[in-house]
């Protein structure tokens, strides 16, 4: 299988995972459990304790020791079928049920163990990285179409445009963003909604964010201004726009379709980031940036290696994008050749004899 | 980024401590250690150095302007008091002073000092270096932050020099438990210093970039050198006037290296690696972790027991908000009705808050004396435990409603606030979410809202733009006197209420008068009797909720001699001198 294949199916795979959080997650991610604080994942096996074959899958449930912290014993694990497609309701409020993949009689297996407070880890993981992709992904959106639009305007137009944006991008880049998200913070009051909160929060990663590719781009504009077909469509009386669209763009896709794959993970570590100044996501919500900073402490590497999950997660959605993304780019009817060709049914019916480039 | 946060008020001897990574204040209950280091007979061996870590730098090496943790830590083992509080059994013991006489009305102290001490540059200590250290912390042209700890009702101690080592101490009014004013009070060397004080300001003296030459103290420890961003290194005092009970001179330790780890992680990690023999301050995480480390077995947990830190969940019950919304007039209504807030108390599960955010290292809380000031706490007073039929039963008194899920007061308002908490401190943020998940029991929506630090202060402190707010304090000192700036209703740590002009209330009337009165009490049955009505009106009124005290947790080497816990400044290594390595 190729690696675009591969990478395909994994962007498939992580879009149902995330719309179907709902139905994957086993638990409510903000379900608190004081009994069960640092739970190791828990195995399921197929095998009855007198060792029979058991069809129905058995979850193997170690036991709290008792006076003990987060102590689970290893004798006589209780074996609780699980059952599949099971209509469960939230704990704060029976009103809401949802279908889930699979439950036990009295709660949730948990597959990749639990937090500090008992939450179950994997429920965690599928809420809370639809909404870290949602935001880091529309941030990087906004973010790559102002530096793909100033890019080209400060690339392609004159001097005086093209100096005053840039030092527009260098005054962004040298803002003290720190204090000015602490401002920020100061000014939204204290009680607007979490969902604000994450909306605030992708927007602030666009405002700083889009400044660095703009200035890449920019350059590769600058660059593309100089070459000979854009030479030639400017003699051939190509208006600006027309440029713009049927030139430029398509020569610096390529390019901010990288930056964007650049600026996804590192809009996720903004928002770990983010979360530390009061302005990520907060309680209720969970967010990947929201486990990462929770599992920011020794204990985490040493004890509950499991709180990492994001991390494992992250690692072959970042690889799909990266591959999607180069792959796409270079397959892209907006390539340079494409666009050549593009170019060569204009100046075909006006450019008379030959043409002065040649491909 | 991570360095320890004590906000302190050194005025009141009542810190702030909002840390970054939950800093404990440290205590002495663990007899089976702390007895054996300070047996006499038990003698230590001399030589070796200890490497201790620090989260920050020393901002100043001047004792008198040292308020944060690391100049205080340093400062501590520089120089010496006249009269110190024994941290094992928090007595006050002669220190530069061999005994003193209290006058029959309690108002004049007369200290013997001890003959024969030289400072660390060996020039002898004479009643002149006491005359002139209390005139620096109290001119107020120098305005010493400590200035204010030696004002009784706003009048300053006197001090007259009698003789060479005779010195007379006039206080204004009777003055319940004086002679703990001592501890920490550093002696200044007059030589060094009284020439420079003319012309220079207070905070110009003895900075960081001071030659060690010209700094000298009456400490187990003297200068030796600083490396900025480094680590600071002392070494033994030649002069200290501290012997063991077979009459050799202390200390034991040539040398102590403070280096500076800003964080607890890498601390912890330096700490396996054997780059560091002490640390203090553990929080709960770190503590277990150490444990489950490869090197577990050349260390040596100690868990001290509560100390005078706490968690609270404060109200806002401020008069002067800022700018006030309509939605915090709303809120401070149902603070301010004393059915809602015994209610939000019976919701709290302590014991989750005890096991899950300090696994098992704290104590649950019903007033802000902790067991650490044991003798002082209301033995008629328990922890409560949680009763939600109670709390509804309560708030429905108080005109409240429970419709389906969700709290309406009685012009049908849904109940619901925000908790503040320091986005950066774990322990007080895992408290704020175990107590949203808590008050949902009575239909209370409570949302959580972590903020960085600096903007969290400002809010509590300032602009009182807050519901309420989970955050830690901690008494400066066991006695009742550290906490006056916590229950007067004028004391800037009343922190419900800040700037009352006068009482609020019927019950801070009260409590404003007991406070007062227990002040100027010499009698210590009759000081405690005040004191525990104090408490009564607090566990019945709740103006914030009392929730748990973390334990003291720290870890040092096994071989290692010496070092205990004690809640009071600057914590373990107040015994500095008395450290030793077993081989």
């Amino acid at each position: 299988m190729s690696t675009t294949r591969i990478a395909t199916v994994l962007i498939a795979l992580y879009t149902a995972l995330f719309l179907f959080a709902d139905f994957f997650a086993v638990a409510d991610p903000a379900a608190i459990d004081p009994s069960l604080p640092y739970l190791p994942p828990e195995a399921i096996r197929f095998t009855s304790s007198s060792g029979r074959f058991h069809l129905r899958p058995l979850l193997v449930r170690r036991n709290p020791i008792a006076g003990q912290f987060a102590a689970y014993s290893q004798q006589q694990p209780a074996l609780i079928p699980l059952r599949f497609f099971v209509f469960t309701a939230s704990p704060d409020d029976p009103s809401t049920r949802h279908l889930r993949i699979c439950a036990i009689s009295d709660g949730a297996a948990h597959f990749l163990g639990t937090d500090e407070f008992g939450r179950d880890v994997w429920s965690r993981l599928v809420y809370g990285g639809r909404l870290t992709l949602l935001i880091s992904l529309s941030a990087a959106l906004a973010a790559t179409l102002v530096a793909l639009a100033v890019g080209i305007v400060a690339g392609y137009s004159g001097p005086l445009a093209d100096s005053a944006l840039m030092r527009l991008v260098e005054a962004c880049m040298a803002v003290p963003w720190l204090y000015l998200l602490l401002a920020v913070r100061a000014l939204l009051p204290l009680r607007s909604p979490p969902i604000v909160a994450a909306a605030v929060c992708a927007l602030v990663m666009a405002a700083i964010g889009w400044a660095r590719p703009a200035r890449i781009l920019r350059g590769a504009a600058h660059a593309a201004r100089q070459s000979a077909y854009v030479t030639l469509a400017r003699a051939t009386g190509a208006s600006p726009w027309h440029i713009a669209r049927w030139h430029l763009l398509p020569a610096l896709a390529p390019l901010a379709l990288t930056q964007f794959t650049v600026l996804v993970p590192q809009f996720i570590a903004g928002e770990i980031a983010l979360s530390y100044f009061g302005l990520g996501v907060t309680e209720p919500l969970v967010s990947w940036g929201d486990m990462l900073a929770a599992a920011q402490h020794l204990s985490a590497i040493v004890q509950y290696p499991w709180l990492m999950a994001p991390i494992w997660a992250m690692i072959p959605l970042f690889f799909a994008i990266h591959i999607f993304a180069d792959r796409s780019s270079t397959r892209s009817p907006l390539t340079l050749s494409s666009v050549t060709r593009h170019w060569y049914k204009l100046p075909r019916q006006k450019v008379q004899g030959e043409s002065p480039v040649r491909f | 980024m991570k360095a320890p946060f004590v906000f302190d008020f050194p005025a009141c001897r009542f810190a702030l401590v909002l840390s970054f990574a939950a800093a404990v204040l440290t205590l002495a209950v663990r007899p089976s250690s702390s007895q054996a280091l300070r047996n006499p007979s038990l003698q230590g061996k001399l030589g070796g150095s200890l490497h201790v870590s620090l989260r920050s730098e020393p901002r100043t090496l001047n004792p008198v302007l040292a308020s944060d943790i690391a100049s205080r830590t340093i400062t501590s083992a520089l120089n010496a008091d006249l009269l110190h509080i024994n941290r094992a059994t928090d007595q006050v013991e002669p220190a530069l002073a061999v005994s003193w006489q209290v006058s029959h009305n309690g108002e004049s102290y007369t200290l013997h000092l001890r003959q024969g001490v030289r400072f660390s540059d060996g020039v002898p200590f004479t009643a002149d270096d006491v005359v002139f250290s209390f005139n620096v912390y109290l001119d107020p042209r120098l305005n010493a932050p400590q200035r204010d700890l030696l004002l009784i009702d706003g009048e300053p101690i006197r001090v007259t020099r009698l003789g060479p080592s005779l010195v007379r101490f006039d206080l204004p009014h009777p003055y319940a438990a004086a002679a703990r004013l001592f501890d920490g009070i550093t002696i200044l060397p007059r030589h060094l210093l009284e020439s420079q004080i003319e012309t220079n300001s207070l905070s110009s003296l003895w900075t960081l970039v001071t030659p060690p030459a010209q700094i000298a103290g009456l400490g187990p420890f003297r200068l030796k050198s600083y490396a900025p961003g480094q680590s600071m290194i002392l070494e033994r005092n030649p002069y200290f006037w501290k012997q063991d009970a077979t009459g050799r001179n202390l200390p034991y330790l040539d040398e102590v290296e403070f280096s500076f780890v800003p964080n607890q992680d890498a601390e912890a990690l330096h700490f396996a690696a054997g780059q560091v023999d002490l640390i203090s301050r553990l929080t709960a995480d770190s503590y277990a972790s150490l444990q489950a480390l490869p090197s577990a077995q050349t260390i040596r947990p100690i868990d001290g027991g509560p100390g005078l830190e706490f968690d609270l969940l404060l109200f806002n019950l401020n008069a002067n908000v800022a700018a006030r919304p309509p939605q915090a007039a709303l809120t401070q209504q149902w603070f301010h009705s004393q059915a809602f807030r015994q209610a939000l108390s019976l919701a709290v599960h302590r014991d989750s808050i005890v096991h899950l955010v300090y696994q098992d290292h704290a104590v649950p809380l019903v007033t802000p004396v902790t067991p650490a000031s044991q003798p002082w706490a209301n033995p008629a007073l328990k922890p409560t435990e949680p009763d939600i039929p109670r709390a509804l039963h309560l708030l429905a008194s108080a005109g409240f409603s429970l419709r389906g899920n969700t709290l309406y007061d009685g012009q049908g308002n849904r109940v619901h606030f925000t908790i503040l908490a320091s986005s950066s401190n774990r322990a007080q943020s895992g408290i704020a979410t175990l107590l949203a998940h808590d008050f949902t029991a009575l239909g209370v929506d409570a949302q959580v809202v972590p903020i960085e630090f600096r903007s969290f202060l400002q809010r509590i402190t300032q602009s009182h733009d807050f519901d309420t707010a989970v955050m830690a304090l901690s008494a400066g000192d066991t006695d009742p006197n550290g906490d006056m700036s916590l229950w007067l209703s004028n004391g800037n740590l009343h922190l419900w209420n800040q700037g009352e002009s006068r009482p609020a209330t019927a019950w801070q009337a009260e409590v404003d008068r007991l406070m007062n009165e227990q002040l100027s009490v010499t009698n210590v049955q009759q000081r405690r009797i005040l004191y525990n009505r104090v408490q009564t009106i607090y566990a019945a009124e709740l103006p914030f909720l009392s929730l748990v005290s973390p334990h003291m947790l720290a870890a040092v080497r096994a071989s290692l001699a010496g070092p205990a816990p004690t809640p009071l400044d600057p914590g373990m290594l107040d015994n500095l001198a008395n450290f030793y390595w077993q081989r």
